[in-house]
């Protein structure tokens, strides 16, 4: 039986740290054919004679053609996303390095940063709960969220615990304002009901009238942004939807007349009462994801 | 034909053929605001790198296609977030503003309304009053209402007089605040995500000329480049006097940035057919051509 708390020897801040290192190698091992593993396993060995950082940054930049042909995700922990195999390996020989050689993670980051790709950049975003958490690693995440790339913006967004822990409340209105915009999947980020907000519901009530008055679609999703509603336009916007057959941004609507703090006008009281939502936010979410795909 | 000038537009992310159908649409001047690359920069030197760029090749880029190319110069708000780096940038930016053809402090302004953007707007507001240069805010995409209101209540709290602040990136929802207000009000023809041109037509129907700009804010999205003349045409077709077209597409930017006394008029009236000959610091955009290249369906 091999025995991984060998290969890494506890020089780091917690056992806690030890242990994922040591469930991500174990994953690999399991997921990775024997060529890619013996390249992993000499990079581990490399990094961990703690010969100079030149040799990690490029083991760490080698990552993508060396794993690129292992298929596959994982899920490490149930509050960070799905990893692709080339991805948490990143994750991997970064923590080994961080672990050997003694520098402020800060330090590492940053220099990874300045010369990191785009898969580099997802990688280190989407394992941001596995680092030490400090007001560096925050900046960082917040800079992907600023990212133009959809993927990169995703990466901090979705599926990752560390946007509802760590985000104030500007950056977290930010970020679902965000995903509205670029049609990401607002019912992939966690613990989004539990984090709504009034400040968000007037950016939302706003947004939605920006689109309405320009005759552009709403994003369905945005109804699940609002606490009430302040333009009576929203309403008469509502009342020609809720006439089209169109099965997400009715049943958008119907889920935001259930949960609505406002005072409904008759018609829409009626249709509160009379119709009950057919999808829940999350399978409007799921449905929309499909039409986009269809589209594009 | 109809001259046009596109007072907001990212040549350094569009192409030469760009350039040549511009020219052939009439456009004669631009205006390229200073602003970010699609990801973050790492360091002052990539500013200082992109801002002579801006007063460098770039500007003789376009003049090779017979377009004079004017620059505004500033830290835009999405990288003043990085505060380090934000810090370094305005120390540089007062070697960049007296320069020749930079015609305004921008565009700065508001991306998510947080308190270091609000702090960097504010110093650079701080450096227009002081070198009295023109100002160009840009809106925030998101949240703009309220991003709008504030960009140029602050703007006034420090001073800024209303008629040489230009706000873009207008839309319905801003135009009457922005006009009520005595500033300028630019509107950015953009598919998909800003103004279209149609939407155009109605507002200068609504609203007439006065104060109103239109540009393209071409860059490396989705975006046209020929998006005056088209709205232009389209104004045309709906109606729109060719006066108000005139006003809207090309008057008004020059009563506007012509304020900076480095925007004028006679600076293209007077300038010569565009000569790809001339080159820049031993480069020319000629690549081992003798003759200067014509869009053509023969490529040689």
């Amino acid at each position: 039986m091999v025995d991984y708390y060998a290969q890494f020897p506890i020089y780091l801040i917690s056992r806690k740290m030890t242990n994922l290192i040591v469930k991500i190698h174990h994953l690999l091992n399991s997921n990775i054919n024997q060529e890619s593993l013996h390249w992993l396993n000499t990079a581990l060995e490399e990094i961990k004679k703690n010969q100079g950082e030149d040799v990690f940054f490029f083991k760490f930049a080698s990552i993508g053609r060396m794993m690129k042909s292992q298929k596959g995700d994982v899920k490490i922990t149930d509050d960070t996303p799905v990893f692709s195999i080339s991805e948490i390996t990143r994750i991997l020989i970064l923590l080994q390095y961080f672990n050997i050689s003694g520098k402020n993670f800060d330090e590492i980051l940053h220099k990874i940063k300045i010369t990191a790709d785009t898969a580099e950049i997802i990688s280190l975003n989407k394992g941001l709960l596995f680092f030490p958490y400090s007001e560096n690693l925050r900046l960082f995440a917040e800079e992907g969220l600023r990212s133009n790339m959809k993927n990169i913006f995703e990466s901090v967004a979705l599926e990752n615990s560390f946007a509802e822990k760590y985000f104030n409340e500007i950056t977290w209105n930010q970020m679902i304002l965000k995903a509205l915009f670029i049609e990401a999947p607002l019912y992939q980020i966690r613990n989004f009901e539990a984090r709504k907000n009034e400040e968000l519901s007037r950016m939302t009530n706003d947004y939605a009238l920006e689109r309405i008055v320009a005759f552009r679609k709403v994003n369905p999703e945005l109804w699940h942004c609002i606490n009430g509603v302040n333009d009576l336009r929203i309403f008469d916007h509502w009342l020609e939807i809720l006439k089209s057959s169109d099965e997400t941004e009715v049943n958008a609507i119907l889920n935001a007349l259930q949960s609505l703090q406002s005072a409904l006008p008759t018609e829409l009281q009626k249709i509160k009462l009379e119709k009950k939502p057919k999808y829940n936010w999350t399978q409007i979410g799921q449905l929309l994801e499909v039409k986009r795909k269809v589209i594009t | 034909m109809m001259k046009f000038i596109d007072p907001h537009i990212h040549c350094s992310s569009r192409t030469t053929d760009d350039y040549v159908n511009m020219r052939e649409s009439g456009i004669v001047a631009v205006i390229e605001p200073a602003f970010w690359l699609g990801q973050p920069r790492t360091n002052v030197g990539s500013f200082i790198d992109y801002f002579s760029s801006l007063i460098g090749w770039e500007r003789f880029r376009a003049a090779q296609f017979g377009i004079k190319h004017y620059c505004t110069m500033g830290l835009n708000s999405k990288e003043a977030n990085n505060e380090a780096l934000a810090e370094a940038v305005l120390e540089i930016l007062p070697r960049y503003l007296p320069k020749e053809g930079v015609v305004a402090v921008g565009e700065i302004g508001y991306d998510e309304q947080t308190k270091v953007e609000d702090k960097y707007y504010r110093l650079q507001l701080e450096l227009a009053k002081k070198f009295d240069m023109l100002v160009m805010v840009h809106t925030p995409h998101r949240d703009k209402k309220r991003g709008t209101l504030k960009s140029m209540e602050v703007a006034l709290e420090h001073g800024l007089e209303p008629h040489k602040v230009i706000i873009d990136h207008n839309n319905e929802e801003t135009i009457q605040d922005v006009l009520d207000r005595g500033f300028w009000a630019a509107f950015t023809i953009y598919p998909k995500t800003k103004m279209g041109n149609e939407r155009m037509v109605d507002i200068v129907k609504k609203y007439g000329t006065e104060r109103i700009i239109v540009d393209s804010s071409a860059d490396w999205g989705y975006s046209d480049p020929l998006a005056v003349p088209k709205t232009a045409n389209l104004m045309l077709k709906k109606g729109i006097s060719q006066e108000a077209v005139h006003a809207t597409c090309y008057k008004n930017a020059i009563l506007a940035y012509g304020q900076s006394g480095q925007f004028t008029e006679n600076d293209w009236l007077e300038s010569n057919n565009s000569d790809q000959k001339i080159l820049f610091e031993g480069n020319s955009v000629l690549r081992g051509q003798t003759e200067p290249q014509r869009s053509s369906s023969v490529i040689s």
